[in-house]
């Protein structure tokens, strides 16, 4: 026994373990022990109690990037500072400061090393498990928890006549189209779901400094790699670790799907859509609460009026933006002489304390402008219109 | 693509140049050997120093920004492994990926002082350019070889660390 197996062996304890456990359970349940679906059910129960496993440190993971929320000004003046810098020794320097302003508000929105270096053993576990099946029947052997009338049956097991442990380069003695048919489907699914979990994050999930960085371009590239050495490896994996990887990723498609849409990383372009669904529906965005967010707006407002240069915008973009704002603007007739009286009272009170100069009043940290630009040149839009009224 | 990048942000002046040509021309991190004796003293080293670039390169980038400390543990271990060996690199390296876990606070954790000496800028391996990016950095490294280097003062130096003058009341205000 060398080193490494001394290191999988408790591993490969716990998912022989799981895998008797699901085994007897389904077999107490009515199933057929020496059915192919009952061990396919078995390996589905594995995944589950694996990926559950980590459910704890994923909601960890989730609850400490709210704490992101609260450096987010901080974060926008670093990101500002760097803006432009992309080179990976600059990228490393604004790393840097960002861990250090982590570290000053003892927040940390990143996962740690450990446990995803720690499911590398879990998953050569489990492959040695899986893939230890075959020889272990030839040997007449067990597999730790597993008995050798259980590797027997295990072995045995088919799918539409496939055996569980056929591979593609391999199909052993079964039905060589099933094997060949469902192994092709698998080896698709698991490329397909991997390839899209891993895009869904890219796309959405990355705020526009991440997208700068250096990084960031190895990682789209690697996204298109890994699905093309999945299904090139594919071939020469057992149906069963198939089902397992394939379990596995539609479970990691499935989490990383409610994170995006519930709990987006700031600055991000899923936090975007989040905001504009939360808007729809008459709420604040995320973090913020109601009177801060109309506060905000307020003063926005309010800076706008008092006389900040707005950003040029070309005719034909003005009349576009006047005809979208038309609709809006007869619904906000009545509130008109109010917002009038406000606007001139707040610039009243810019006045005593001496116009600021340009661009230093700007509301938005800058590095945003060209993430939310959509939405700052609607909220230009609006801030323009005050102005338009006033001129009135 | 190092000037295509260069040309796309002709403002962002001599800074961005420097650090980035130096990174470009910087030394690779293997050690080099000049007996057949040595070649396979160091061997266990550049192995560790072979492999860890590659993971860096391909499984890294799989997991996005995952470490809680900066340099990153797969950094750390590099730069742990280029400077002080492959024994004593490789268990600092350890016991940094025992204290990346979920519960830890993070922040910046640099690799020990000693080891391997680097007489200036131009001789520091890619790694370390990476983990000592601002130019108070590497002449704290730098410093830190020096003969006359009383370790404690080096230590000090380390704590100081030149990025608190910048969080200044005024930012906090804003959070």
């Amino acid at each position: 026994m060398n080193f490494f197996d001394l290191i999988l062996w408790p591993f490969k304890w716990a998912v022989s373990a799981v895998l008797w456990v699901f085994h007897s359970l389904f077999t107490a349940v009515g199933l057929d022990p020496a059915s192919g679906w009952t061990w396919v059910l078995a390996i589905v129960g594995l995944t589950l109690v694996m990926r559950t496993l980590t459910i704890p440190l994923f909601m960890k993971q989730i609850r400490s990037m709210r704490g992101m929320q609260v450096i987010q000004p901080e974060m926008a003046k670093l990101q500002a500072k760097y803006k432009g810098k992309t080179d990976q020794v600059s990228r490393q320097a604004m790393a840097q400061e960002q861990m250090a302003l982590y570290k000053e508000h003892n927040v940390n929105p990143l996962a740690s090393c450990l446990p995803i270096l720690a499911q590398m053993p879990i998953f050569f576990g489990l492959f040695q498990v899986l893939n230890g099946v075959v020889r272990a029947a030839e040997n007449n052997e067990g597999i730790l928890v597993l008995s050798p009338e259980m590797i027997h049956q295990f072995n045995d097991g088919t799918l539409f006549g496939a055996p569980l442990f056929s591979t593609l380069r391999n199909p052993g003695d079964g039905n060589h189209a099933a094997t060949i048919t469902i192994a092709v489907i698998l080896v698709i699914a698991m490329t397909v779901t991997m390839f899209i979990s891993q895009k869904q994050l890219a796309a959405k999930n990355v705020s526009e400094a991440t997208k700068q960085s250096p990084m960031y371009r190895q990682q789209q590239m690697i996204i298109y790699i890994f699905p093309i050495i999945f299904a090139v490896t594919g071939i020469n994996f057992p149906i069963g670790v198939l089902i397992y990887w394939t379990v596995s990723n539609l479970w990691s498609m499935g989490q990383q799907y409610w994170m995006i849409r519930r709990n987006p990383t700031p600055g991000s372009q899923a936090e975007r859509e989040l905001n504009e669904r939360r808007a729809a529906k008459g709420l604040p965005p995320v973090g913020k609460s109601k009177e801060e967010h109309e506060a905000e707006i307020e003063e926005a407002r309010a800076k706008a009026a008092a006389g900040q240069r707005q950003q040029p915008m070309s005719k034909k973009r003005q009349k576009a933006q006047a005809k979208k704002d038309q609709g809006q603007q007869s619904q906000e007739a009545e509130e008109q002489p109010a917002e009038q009286d406000q606007d001139a009272q707040d610039q009243g009170t810019q006045d005593q304390d001496g116009q600021q100069p340009d661009g230093q009043a700007d509301p938005k940290p800058p590095q945003q402008q060209g993430s939310t630009q959509k939405k700052a040149s609607r909220k230009q839009g609006s801030s323009s219109k005050s102005s338009a009224i006033k001129k009135k | 693509m190092s000037h295509a990048l260069h040309e796309d942000h002709p403002a962002a002046g001599a800074e961005q140049g420097s650090s980035q040509e130096l990174f470009d021309e910087a030394p690779s991190e293997f050690v080099h050997a000049s007996s057949a004796f040595q070649v396979l003293w160091l061997l266990p080293q550049n192995l560790l120093i072979a492999g860890l670039k590659v993971y860096r390169a391909l499984i890294s980038p799989l997991y996005g920004d995952v470490c809680k400390h900066f340099p990153t543990c797969s950094a750390y271990g590099l730069e742990s492994v280029t400077r002080h060996g492959a024994v004593r690199g490789l268990g600092l390296t350890v016991r940094r990926l025992l204290r990346c876990h979920p519960w830890a606070a993070g922040g910046i954790d640099r690799v020990p002082d000693g080891g391997r000496r680097f007489e200036s800028v131009a001789d520091l391996p890619r790694i370390l350019l990476l983990n000592h990016p601002t130019p108070e950095d590497r002449a704290r490294l730098l410093s830190s070889f020096a003969p006359t280097a009383i370790p404690g003062s080096a230590r000090d130096a380390h704590r100081e660390s030149p990025l608190k003058p910048r969080s200044s009341p005024g930012m906090t205000d804003a959070a």
